[in-house]
């Protein structure tokens, strides 16, 4: 993985929940660059480089996806189950955004592949847990990775 | 009943007075007799010999006296006074001459010889003057042993001699004969009474041995006495005796083989004329369960049952009172008070005035057989009133011989009817030829019974299904059919429906299953739904007005920031409702997995996790006792989680919170765990609200919490077959209980 990529892909079709988890993120610096995708395709077309975005570089991949379950078209697990279903994505580290404790939508995150889960609104102290968790201390550190 | 009057018979020969014994009798008899005729015989020949020896010595005094006085005649006519005085005293020589006196016609005496005492004859001179017989003929006197004879000499012509004779003599003669008589008598006496004695012994003695066996009669068995060669009669007598005694014992033998068979048959009972019982036979006391000794003295009213009436007893009692024998069935009570039935005949018996002096009363029980005519009258009755059919008809032409009143009822037709009917007639499916086809195998005895279903016609031509069970009655001769029959009208039908349900069962479980896995997948989508659509819009709330009170904060007035803070509060708690109820029905719906689980355990993590969540607070935490249950440990975690959160929150006010987990033992064996806390405790008054959901019995401003948590509690406990309960006191801390599962 390029060390160059330090994208952050959110999947969130809720304007609120997507603004109120940029704004979380905002507020604690974190500079990465964040891609918005409002549905499972959208997700999708971002990461294969299809559709919508056929026109981006192939082998730039987010450094986390932010994935929300409840999504149009094509809902989150299914997202989570074809990024892990391809060689490309099989290891990109997947945070499911759950809105409740309800454990089913956990354990099936678990089962397809996800790396960890935040409650939704996303606050920052969540995040730096479920970051931590994934070994990806840096992310959190408000440093470009182009710097370190 | 005849042993008294033996023992009278008895005891008076024991002792028989001295003279009534037959041997005395005959003995004194004989004795008497003998003595009587030996006494007479012998004082008639004493008597005569003695006379003999009186006359014979009178004549000898007579012819002494003449020959003197003839003598003496001669010496007077030629006056030699001194010759006759020697001839005088040569006659006087005799012993018993006393005197001899010879006088002349003057009765001057002239010549006297005397004797004196034992001395000799002795003349005597003295003047003396006789007054001589008038008559010249011999006279004699005799006074005092003297016999004094006056002799005419020479026809008195010379004068008289008198002779003074001594009888004497005579007199020890007669006591010498009377001596002899009397002692030859005695000693012929003794010896004919001594050969009586000897004569008689024998058969008195046969006698004696005799009458011994007739006083053991009674008791000997049929022996006979050994006859001993005696006199005729007694021997007679012994074998008549024998004989007797065989007959006795043959006769006794008969009368006690009846008495056996009749006491091993019947109950047997002997009163007197007033009904007293003085005999009753071991099957008397065994039917009627009282001691021999409580019966007798007593009358058999003591047995009355109460079934029979006053009238009954009297009309009894007047019959065998008049010498008539009774016959009739009576019930009699026995002493533990069961009752029993007795045929009953009582015989007077009668004495020579014609009255009774005694009842004998002869029983046999019949308690079996009244049960039985009962058992058979009632069963009877209840087979005429069954609502089944029931007919009884005959095995070659199947008419009707008996049917009962379901029958009547169900066919139409009265029962005159129906016996002019056959079992064919009301059987449309059936005719004679092959009614007689279908019942043959019960006539040859290849089956016990026939069931089978079929249809039976009524008087109105309209027909109903029956369920047939015909058998054939060889109670009865000659045998006969048999048959119950019921009506299956509504079985039919409910049978019919039946069938119907069964098509459509398999259909209607697919249907109810699919509708109900749809109900549930709806309710998991509406929770699912809950879950994220209810939530989005509190995050906004939420999330928008954290935003403003951080980013805006400093332009908001206090108030503005405040109603942020409620706006923020209430949405948050919104939240905390919906995940609640997300848990209840959790709680509810998913899967139950048992296992061995230590709540000892599992209190402990819950207590680790509230302890980092208040690290500040005050609390003794207290588990004790053996907390292993069966359960599931996801549901019993989440149950901890609840009351121990519950006694953690409500001890909050406290300075030294005590919280408790333990178990005890209830009455039934079944174990109680409790939860106790010494926090606010609550009213009583509210315990039915505890277990409600979002029911809370404190105030918001108090102690938070969504009113969930016991209400979840009494789900999982409920899940786990147990039961949980409550109990408080305001400011005095709570204690809840519960159970888990049924048996344990």
């Amino acid at each position: 993985m390029s060390i160059t990529n330090t994208k952050i892909l959110l999947v969130e079709d809720n304007p609120d929940d997507e603004e109120l988890t940029l704004r979380a993120l905002r507020h604690h610096n974190i500079a990465n660059d964040l891609v918005i995708a409002r549905d499972g395709v959208e997700a999708l077309d971002y990461l294969f480089t299809t559709g919508k975005y056929a026109d981006k570089d192939p082998d730039e991949f987010p450094q986390v996806v932010l994935l929300d379950l409840k999504l149009p078209k094509i809902d989150g697990l299914e997202v989570l189950k074809k990024m892990r279903a391809d060689e490309r994505t099989k290891c990109l580290p997947v945070v499911v955004l759950t809105s409740s404790n309800e454990e089913k939508d956990i354990v099936d995150s678990y089962n397809f592949g996800a790396n960890s889960y935040v409650r939704k609104p996303v606050d920052f102290v969540q995040f730096i847990a479920a970051a931590e968790q994934l070994g990806m201390y840096w992310l959190v550190l408000n440093q470009s990775p182009v710097d370190i | 009943m005849t042993s008294r009057a033996t023992d009278k018979i008895i005891t008076a020969s024991r002792k028989p007075p001295f003279f009534r014994r037959l041997y005395v009798q005959l003995t004194l008899l004989g004795g008497i007799t003998l003595v009587l005729a030996i006494f007479l015989f012998t004082w008639k020949t004493v008597h005569e010999q003695s006379n003999f020896a009186y006359e014979s010595i009178k004549s000898q005094a007579e012819t002494l006296a003449a020959n003197i006085a003839s003598a003496s005649g001669n010496y007077i006519v030629s006056e030699d006074f001194g010759a006759l005085e020697q001839l005088l005293l040569q006659s006087a020589a005799y012993r018993e001459v006393l005197a001899i006196k010879v006088v002349d016609k003057n009765g001057t005496v002239f010549g006297h010889v005397q004797r004196l005492g034992n001395g000799k004859p002795r003349p005597v001179y003295e003047q003396l003057t006789l007054v001589p017989p008038s008559v010249a003929t011999t006279r004699k006197l005799v006074d005092k042993n003297i016999l004094t004879t006056w002799v005419p000499i020479e026809n008195a012509s010379l004068g008289w001699m008198q002779l003074d004779y001594s009888l004497a003599t005579i007199e020890s003669v007669q006591q010498s004969i009377w001596r002899n008589g009397i002692i030859t008598a005695l000693l012929a006496i003794m010896f004919s009474l001594g050969f009586l004695v000897i004569l008689l012994r024998r058969p008195m003695r046969s006698i004696s041995r005799a009458t011994d066996f007739a006083r053991e009669l009674y008791k000997t068995r049929g022996q006979i006495m050994a006859v001993e060669k005696s006199a005729y009669e007694v021997e007679q007598l012994e074998h008549a005796l024998n004989f007797a005694a065989r007959r006795l014992y043959d006769t006794n033998k008969d009368l006690n083989d009846f008495k056996f068979a009749l006491d091993a048959h019947a109950i047997v009972g002997i009163s007197d004329q007033h009904g007293t019982l003085h005999y009753v036979n071991d099957n008397f006391c065994e039917i009627s369960g009282y001691p021999r000794d409580e019966l007798l003295g007593s009358s058999y009213s003591k047995l009355r049952s109460g079934a029979h009436s006053e009238i009954f007893y009297n009309n009894l009692w007047n019959t065998i009172s008049s010498g008539r024998v009774w016959h009739g069935e009576i019930q009699d009570r026995n002493k533990d008070g069961s009752l029993y039935w007795v045929d009953t005949t009582i015989v007077p018996f009668v004495d020579d005035r014609g009255l009774p002096y005694q009842y004998i009363g002869i029983q046999t029980d019949i308690t079996e057989r009244k049960y039985a005519e009962e058992v058979n009258a009632r069963l009877g009755r209840i087979l005429d009133e069954s609502l089944n059919e029931i007919y009884v008809f005959d095995t070659t032409d199947f008419r009707f011989l008996r049917v009962n009143r379901g029958a009547e009822k169900n066919l139409g037709y009265n029962r005159e009817e129906l016996h002019n009917k056959t079992a064919c007639d009301i059987k449309p499916e059936f005719d004679k030829q092959r009614f007689s086809e279908f019942v043959a195998p019960l006539l040859r005895g290849e089956c016990e019974e026939l069931n089978f279903e079929s249809l039976h016609q009524r008087k109105d031509g309209s027909t109903y299904p029956v369920d047939i069970h015909l058998q054939l009655s060889r109670a009865e001769q000659p045998f006969v059919f048999v048959a119950i029959i019921l009506d299956i009208t509504e079985r039919k039908e409910a049978e019919r429906k039946l069938q119907e349900y069964q098509e459509h069962l398999e259909e209607m479980v697919e249907q109810r299953t699919h509708n109900l896995v749809a109900v549930n997948r709806e309710l998991e989508s509406f929770c699912y739904s809950v879950s994220h659509d209810l939530r989005a819009p509190l995050r906004s709330i939420d999330g928008f007005s954290q935003a403003l009170l951080e980013d805006y904060g400093n332009r908001l007035e206090e108030d503005a920031q405040s109603y942020l803070s409620r706006v923020r509060a209430s949405t948050q708690r919104m939240g905390q409702l919906i995940d609640d109820l997300l848990k209840l029905s959790r709680v509810v719906r998913s899967d139950m997995n048992m296992l061995n689980v230590d709540l000892a355990a599992l209190a402990r993590d819950v207590e680790i996790r509230l302890r980092e969540r208040e690290p500040g607070r005050n609390i003794e935490f207290v588990v004790s006792g053996d907390l292993c249950v069966q359960g599931d440990e996801r549901l019993l975690l989440t149950m901890l989680e609840n009351l121990l959160g519950n006694a953690w929150k409500f001890t909050a006010n406290k300075d030294s919170a005590r919280i408790e987990l333990g178990e005890t033992a209830q009455e039934d064996g079944r174990k109680v765990y409790y939860i106790k806390d010494n926090g606010a405790g609550f009213d009583e008054t509210y315990v039915h609200k505890l277990f409600e959901p979002f029911q809370r019995l404190h105030s918001m401003q108090e102690y938070e919490g969504t009113g969930v948590g016991l209400a979840t509690v009494q789900r999982i406990i409920r899940r786990h077959g147990g039961d949980v309960w409550a109990a408080g006191k305001i400011d005095h801390g709570a204690t809840v209980f519960f159970t888990l599962g049924g048996n344990e």
